[in-house]
């Protein structure tokens, strides 16, 4: 069981890197009054063929040696405990797309907690791969392109940490922004 | 089998371009945090979290890191593999935050394996 919806959202882009992606989108829409909760991740890796996306869904279901096959149907159960459902569109050769819908104010819904280290992650792991996220929440929206950061490099790099930096920086200011998660200089400031 | 695209070579040669930054010299260590499900679902985020966030506090410019699917011992989750230039591949397993903090200045940083929590040497070549 995952604990909570960033790490869903990590294990569905690894999916994606896992099938050969170059380009992965993450769209996060939280629709507070009309009590929706959308989460979108599309690739442009390899797709899946017919039988394995009608499968894709079953726990324990992998085309990989080394995989659990859980993650999918992990989602489908925690989007479903709470009045949403998974769909997954996908055309061999061309991508992925898996959109879980949630009541937002669902009192079993999982938090989404952690998105800035969630993207910083997935970003600083995988420099070749071009990220797009996109977070709305109601009427404020935060975007973020990857390439911007790592320019499409490999880690190792000599101003690392100072990319790093930055990005946390970005994705913490431009989350607190929008109201989905606290601005960290002020909890700080506060302990001190 | 489906013929090989441009974009599909495109897509390898990023891939291996990335994979070969270590036995090019670019970086003198390669850490790699397995992030299966198993590994997500273990705590695999805040042992990236730790490392970035270590990397970041002391200014370390040359360690490479990476992340990759289940390594296939989900019950020993979250694992990591530490490669140093020259070095075989050593995986450590059931890391946490202060576990991760060694190992980064022990193995990553100064070169010693760290023998307690490390579970196999040499068990895969990536360079």
């Amino acid at each position: 069981m995952m604990e909570d919806l960033s790490l869903h959202i990590l294990d569905l882009a690894e999916n994606a890197l896992n099938a050969g992606a170059t380009r992965i989108g993450i769209a996060i829409t939280e629709n507070i009054p009309g009590d929706r909760l959308t989460i979108r991740v599309s690739d442009n890796g390899r797709g899946m063929s017919a039988p394995d996306r009608r499968r894709a869904l079953d726990p324990f279901f992998t085309t990989q040696k080394k995989r659990t096959g859980l993650g999918l149907s992990l989602l489908t159960q925690a989007a479903r405990q709470c009045g949403g459902d998974v769909a997954l569109v996908t055309t061999p050769g061309r991508g992925t797309r898996v959109t879980a819908r949630f009541l937002h104010a669902h009192i079993d819904r999982q938090p989404l907690t952690k998105m800035a280290e969630t993207i910083m992650i997935l970003v600083l792991g995988n420099p070749e791969v071009v990220f797009r996220y996109r977070h709305r929440r109601n009427d404020r929206v935060f975007t973020l392109t990857s390439d911007r950061f790592t320019g499409g490099r490999g880690l190792g790099i000599p101003d690392h940490p100072r990319v790093i930096g930055a990005l946390q920086q970005t994705l913490r200011a431009g989350l607190a922004r929008i109201g989905v998660q606290p601005n960290p200089k002020k909890k700080v400031a506060g302990r001190r | 089998m489906k013929k090989l695209t441009i974009q599909d070579l495109a897509k390898i040669r990023e891939k291996t371009k990335a994979m070969t930054i270590l036995r090019e010299g670019s970086g003198r260590a390669k850490v790699t945090v397995h992030m299966g499900t198993c590994g997500i679902a273990a705590g695999a985020r805040e042992i990236m979290e730790v490392l970035l966030s270590e990397i970041l506090a002391r200014g370390v410019q040359d360690v490479i890191v990476t992340m990759s699917g289940c390594a296939g011992l989900c019950n020993r989750e979250p694992m990591i593999t530490v490669e140093i230039h020259d070095h075989p591949p050593v995986k450590y397993v059931q890391i946490t935050p202060e576990k991760m903090k060694m190992i980064l200045v022990e193995h990553v940083l100064g070169g010693r394996i760290v023998t307690a929590y490390a579970l196999a040497v040499g068990s895969e070549t990536m360079y």
